[in-house]
């Protein structure tokens, strides 16, 4: 048997939350009366979530399917609610609403899937993991905290809508789908890792970036890309086939087959000329 | 009133070495008492009982601490400690923010703390935030080494004019600046690099006034003698950080030879070169030189493995280090007096240069006989931040555990340096000379350093353990001006400390054309340049002679 | 009776970032009367600054300045995620008192550089910054760049104090030996004045600094020389990197057309990098041009008591930094604040109005020494006597040179820094019993 521990937000505050301690392995195991009295950060006080939320606890049958079991579900709008889901490490949360900063950030294991949209720096510093996104997101998504050189080291992130500005700026490893658009300077200062944008980018995809893979689906309607790109060739990269496979097992179906054709740009000549951004041919 | 009573006190400047004595403190001085029997009684049984620490280099306060500072908010993200009743809030690992380097040195038992570069422009930004340095008495060096006015001065042909005229720009920037001490960093270089040329070297005429960087220390070193300053020119040489500097540093003694000197961060300035042109360890050479001449002291600039932020006012230095390292960088170029840079750097074990410039510090630290003449320092936080002074100490104190530390470094550290051959571990009373009473002395600071009756009653008590990391990590009480500072490792009260200057013999006034020139080139106005009194509200002004 | 006239010299002006230390004041019978050297604007700001002082109101209504002090403290106490805005125009020693008071409060604290300059400090986090002070530039500078900015019109005696004009040590001619290159999407006055202005289409300061940091390194672009970046063919821009890589010690001043327009934070990171990568070849510096006279110190004061120059949180008792989510214009626009304390800045005219708006739903406690906007509709009102007239105290100049702004004649009202301790220590007191 399994608890599936279910939050759904009472009254939607005036004042900004901080609910780093509403994640799955905080939850895991307690009673009710122990996950009231979780603190949550409500304007400059610490407060009861119990206050907030009401909290429901049931069993749920060991289930046989393949779908994971979620471990804990919020319900709500959460637009004022930030840093949920920080540094979780494991098990699993769903969250049917919209959520504020910093949603997953950190987070080293696990899964988050939000149903609504998100605000800034989601997934920030992200080392393992995934992230799913049936909705819109904010900027500075798997993004550098201010100062830092590198920001997203490792996982999964998917937004099944679109994505802010600086999308993946500053990351070092891991993966980002985005399905619809995204602003101005994904792969922004990229050390490595893999962003694929399925709908239009904004401008200066790929500015400063160092390594790493910029994939551009959509050949339409593209900004022009910065002078310090150069273009390479066209030809369909074997990795190509790897990623849409690893994507369509976490439910996004590619239009595009195996055998898409990509022109090659390589750059930020700026930063040694090692990035590449990769445009549907 | 204070009594502390059976704790063993280390004084050495009075000749005590670890004897059970009471400290007697009435007001805010020492007395020899008796004190009524009503007196407050602090039980110093098991602690180690010594003056308050002098800190004689340390990068606290000003342009470029609060540059570095900016530079890098990831080193605060982690790193804060909450407001409480008594204390502000604070964060920054390596640079800390202004209330907890008082709070954080105040913690290791120091009292006295000097930042040690700042540019005349710039002085009320340093004393600013030395306002909001709780706790400690504070001061600071005014940068001359390439001071428009100085190298005017010196380039006057007449000697007479010449030596009237430096003695009173250097007056009037010490005076207009509030500063301590004439603190000389790479002299010449820094104006050569803003002229897009290489490095100097003693004898190399620097423009405008083509005069050499030897002319600039010798000159400065005797107009602080003929000042009579109670702590002599401050110098950071020509060259740091450049392999092979050591036969410079050398030439550099040589030419000072016989006139009083503070080597700061020596460690930087002591560098064989390899075969192959790589960092090798000088130590054995520049602390043979050393030992012979009395006249000179140094503060070590130890290095201490991890991340920190380098930040001098020898900016051409700071970007070569740019130009290796890459990163962020840093730069701000002060008219007609210096430039200043800011380089983060993290020092690696594992890295064959960093583990020999780790063992150089030790070594000069273990090769000068004299520990009245060394002091220790990581030249906070270019070397390392101050936090770090507990593990340097044992270190110092203990060989088994430098050992350890020496196996982890790279293995070709063997071949450069020379530490394994070093036994000497420092005493406790050692530790007392180069933390307290050593820099006190080199400082002139009379009422400082030491326990005696007439000393400010800035005392530090440590708990005895045999691990001294653990032992100089967090006092048992700090007193300060007799108040109650710290008690069993946390900060119970905090107020400003006295802001130290000089009382000079002379007043400090420009020649009719060095002021002209000033007026002509300046962007402040001749008026507005000196640093108003409200910017040290508690003076001591310390008597020049 | 004969009037008493008092000349005071080496006044500092303390109206933009130049902070121009040479002002004249005549002051007769504690007025000023006669304002000399300073340009029309310093002029204007002087002879007025005497004038058309606020009452003390609470809600509208005129009250002692006892009852004021006692309603602020009423307000920021009972806040629960109160704002502390402003520095821009007083001195550090208030600016301390600000940082302080949020502290105490947990509250939030911001100062206009969020929206003006502080996108050049977060590029410097991220990259660093060569630069220079302005006597640097007055006596060495031999071609001086503005980008984005109209120093005639904004900082006028910018060009002939410190950067066009002024004759410098090394440049005794002034302004026949320097280069001056401006850089903007429309004609200025500055662009007029200069020997070569680069037109360039809106938005694109990206991309120009991008493009220039390939010419100076010689880094392969995918361009031809007749194609367009921001409108102006490669070919000229290799021209300007040409004059650039030439130069003996370059300077850029940059202003809002730099750090507000698209990509904001991240056009200044390209630029320090630019002007960083140009000292491989010769001297180069990049300046903000830096617009209320003190903003600059208030980025320092914060820096060195909190660790940052904007936008430091204080919910959980220790700093914490984050541009967008804790500065002002965030903050009002997801109408996240519940009151604010705002102090020598006039967020009525300078705010868009839509997020401006949300201050006027919340208590607001104003401190300030004229009538404007903001006087019209902040809950408590608190005039007071003005830095570098009726108060002293330190102002940093857009180089970050500090200099002490002086008291030259006496007001009815105490300073900002004497109002905010009164409202400290009651703060201090209401929190302990």
């Amino acid at each position: 048997m399994k608890s599936q521990i279910q939050l759904t937000l009472k009254k939607i505050p005036d004042i900004p939350v901080e609910a780093e301690n509403i994640k799955p392995e905080n939850m895991a195991g307690k009673t009710i009366s122990e996950i009231k009295a979780i603190p949550i950060l409500v304007g400059k006080c610490w407060e009861p979530a119990g206050d907030w939320f009401d909290i429901g606890i049931k069993e749920s049958p060991e289930s046989d399917s393949e779908k994971p079991v979620i471990d804990l579900f919020i319900k709500g709008d959460l637009t004022r609610f930030k840093r949920i889901g920080e540094g979780m490490s494991q098990g699993s949360m769903r969250i049917d609403g919209t959520v504020g900063f910093h949603a997953g950030a950190k987070m080293c294991g696990g899964e988050l899937i939000i149903n609504g949209n998100t605000g800034d720096y989601l997934g920030a510093h992200m080392k393992a993991g995934l992230i799913v996104v049936n909705g819109n997101a904010g900027h500075y998504i798997a993004a550098a905290y201010r100062g830092h050189a590198k920001g997203m080291a490792g996982g999964t992130i998917i937004i099944k809508g679109n994505a802010g500005q600086m999308l993946g700026a500053r990351m070092r490893r891991g993966l980002i789908y985005v399905t619809g658009d995204c602003g101005d300077a994904p792969g922004f200062n990229m050390k490595a890792g893999t962003i694929i944008i399925g709908g239009t980018p904004g401008a200066r995809a790929g500015a400063r970036m160092v390594r790493g893979t910029i994939m551009l689906l959509n050949k339409d309607n593209l900004p022009e890309l910065l002078p310090t790109f150069t273009y390479n060739c066209t030809y369909t990269p074997s990795f190509w086939g790897i990623a849409r496979g690893v994507l369509s097992k976490m439910g996004v179906q590619s239009e595009a087959g195996t055998d898409l054709l990509f022109k090659r740009y390589s750059g930020d000549t700026n930063e040694g000329g090692r990035g590449e951004i990769l445009i549907s041919a | 009133m204070l009594r502390i009573i059976n704790g063993k006190v280390y004084d050495p400047v009075n000749r005590i070495h670890g004897e059970i004595r009471d400290i007697c403190i009435r007001d805010q001085k020492i007395v020899e008492g008796p004190l009524p029997p009503e007196t407050e009684i602090i039980d110093a049984k098991g602690c180690v009982v010594m003056p308050g620490g002098v800190e004689i280099h340390s990068h606290v306060a000003g342009a470029k601490v609060n540059n570095g500072r900016m530079l890098c908010p990831e080193d605060s993200a982690d790193h804060f400690r909450a407001h409480t009743e008594i204390l502000r809030s604070g964060c920054n690992g390596v640079v800390p923010t202004t209330f907890l380097t008082g709070y954080e040195y105040a913690r290791l038992g120091y009292t006295t703390l000097f930042e040690a570069a700042v540019p005349p422009l710039k002085a009320r930004h340093a004393h600013e935030e030395l306002r909001d340095t709780p706790i400690l008495d504070t001061g600071c060096y005014t940068v001359m080494g390439n001071n428009y006015l100085v190298m005017k001065a010196l380039n006057e042909p007449d000697e007479i004019s010449r030596r009237e005229k430096l003695m009173g720009v250097v007056a009037w920037l010490l005076e207009s600046t509030r500063g301590y001490a004439v603190k000389i960093v790479n002299p010449g270089g820094v104006e050569n690099w803003k002229w897009n040329r290489g490095l100097v070297d003693l004898d190399t005429p620097v423009p405008p006034f083509d005069v050499t960087p030897r002319m600039i220390m010798t000159g400065l070193a005797r107009t602080a003698y003929e000042l009579k300053l109670p702590h002599p020119i401050h110098l950071h040489t020509n060259h740091l950080g450049e392999p092979g500097n050591m036969a410079y540093t050398l030439e550099t003694m040589k030419a000072l030879s016989g006139s009083r000197a503070h080597f700061t961060h020596l460690q930087f300035h002591s560098y064989d070169k390899s075969k192959r042109g790589g960092f090798a360890s000088g130590a054995v050479a520049i602390a043979e030189y050393f030992n012979n001449h009395p006249e000179f002291t140094c503060d070590a600039g130890l290095i201490v493995f991890g991340p920190t932020m380098t930040m001098t006012a020898d900016a051409p230095m700071e970007f070569s280090l740019h130009q290796m390292k890459g990163g962020k960088w840093s730069n701000l170029d002060i008219e007609m007096e210096t430039g200043s840079g800011v380089v983060p750097i993290k020092y690696q074990p594992d890295s064959l240069v960093n583990a020999v410039q780790w063992c150089l510090g030790l070594e000069l630290m273990l090769l000068i006989n004299d520990p009245w003449r060394v002091f220790l320092s990581t030249d906070h936080p270019n070397a390392g931040p101050f936090t770090s002074y507990p593990l340097l100490i044992k270190l110092l104190m203990d060989r088994d555990f430098r050992m350890s530390w020496y196996e982890m470094l790279h293995p070709k550290v063997k071949e450069y340096t020379c530490l394994h051959d070093l036994t000497r571990e420092y005493s406790l009373e050692e530790i007392a000379i180069v933390t307290r009473s050593g820099p006190a002395r080199a400082l002139g600071l009379k009422n400082r350093g030491h326990l005696g009756a007439g000393a400010y009653a800035d005392v530090a008590i440590y708990p005895f353990f045999d691990d001294k990391q653990k032992m100089f990590s967090s006092a048992s009480y700090l007193i300060k001006d007799g108040r109650v500072v710290v008690r069993d490792g946390a900060i119970k009260e905090s107020f400003s400390g006295r802001a130290l200057g000089l009382e000079l013999p002379v007043k400090g006034e420009l020649a009719g054309d060095l002021k002209e020139y000033f007026e002509q080139y300046s962007t402040v106005a001749f008026s507005n340049y000196r640093v108003e009194e409200e910017y040290t509200p508690r003076p001591e002004l310390i008597r020049c002679g | 009776m004969d009037q008493e006239l008092k000349v005071h010299s080496d006044v500092i002006c303390t109206f933009c970032g130049c902070l121009c230390d040479d002002i004249e004041v005549e002051v007769v019978d504690n007025r000023i009367s006669k304002v000399k050297k300073a340009c029309m604007i310093g002029r204007n700001k002087l002879m007025h600054a005497q004038s058309n002082n606020p009452d003390i109101t609470i809600a509208g209504k005129p009250t002692s300045l006892d009852a004021a002090i006692n309603e602020a403290v009423n307000i920021l106490t009972n806040a629960r995620f109160p704002l502390v805005y402003g520095l821009s125009s007083t001195t550090t020693e208030a600016q301390r008192e600000m940082v302080e008071i949020a502290e105490i409060l947990n509250a939030t604290i911001d100062n206009p550089s969020s929206y003006c300059h502080g996108p050049g400090l977060m590029a410097r986090q991220q990259v660093g910054l060569s630069s220079c002070t302005l006597g640097e530039v007055k006596n060495r500078a031999d071609l001086v760049i503005f980008w984005g900015c109209n120093p005639l019109e904004s900082h006028v005696r910018h060009l002939t104090r410190y950067s066009v004009s002024a004759k410098g040590m090394f440049h005794p001619e002034g302004r026949k030996s320097r280069k001056i290159v401006s850089i903007d999407i429309r004609p200025t006055p500055t662009t007029k004045s200069s020997d070569w202005f680069i037109q360039v289409t809106p938005g694109n300061t990206f991309e120009i600094a991008t493009l220039l940091r390939a010419l100076v390194a010689n880094n392969p672009i995918g361009k031809g020389d007749d194609a367009l970046i921001a409108g102006v063919a490669v070919s000229k821009w290799r021209e300007l990197a040409e004059m650039i890589r030439g130069c003996k010690y370059g300077v850029i001043f940059f202003g809002l057309g730099v750090t507000q327009c698209r990509g904001r934070d991240i056009n200044v990171e390209q630029l320090a990098v630019l002007v960083s990568e140009i000292n491989n070849h010769t001297r180069f510096y990049a300046m903000a041009m830096r617009g209320h006279g003190n903003v600059a110190g208030g980025n320092q004061v914060m820096t060195w008591q909190t660790g940052f120059p904007l936008a430091v949180n204080f919910s959980r008792g220790y700093p914490r930094y984050n541009p967008g989510e804790f500065s002002v214009i965030g903050l009002l626009a997801r109408k996240e604040v519940d009151a604010a304390l705002i102090v020598a800045t006039d967020p009525g005219a300078h705010l868009p109005a839509d997020t401006g708006d949300h201050l006027k739903n919340i208590p607001v406690i104003y401190l300030e020494p004229h009538n404007n906007p903001t006087t019209e509709w902040a809950t408590v009102v608190i005039p007071v006597a003005q830095a570098g007239v009726a108060a002293s105290g330190t102002y940093y100049r857009m180089d970050n040179v500090p200099l002490r702004v002086k008291k030259i004649v006496d007001s009815d009202h105490l300073s900002d820094e004497e109002v905010l301790k009164r409202i400290k220590e009651r703060i201090t007191h209401a929190q302990n019993y």
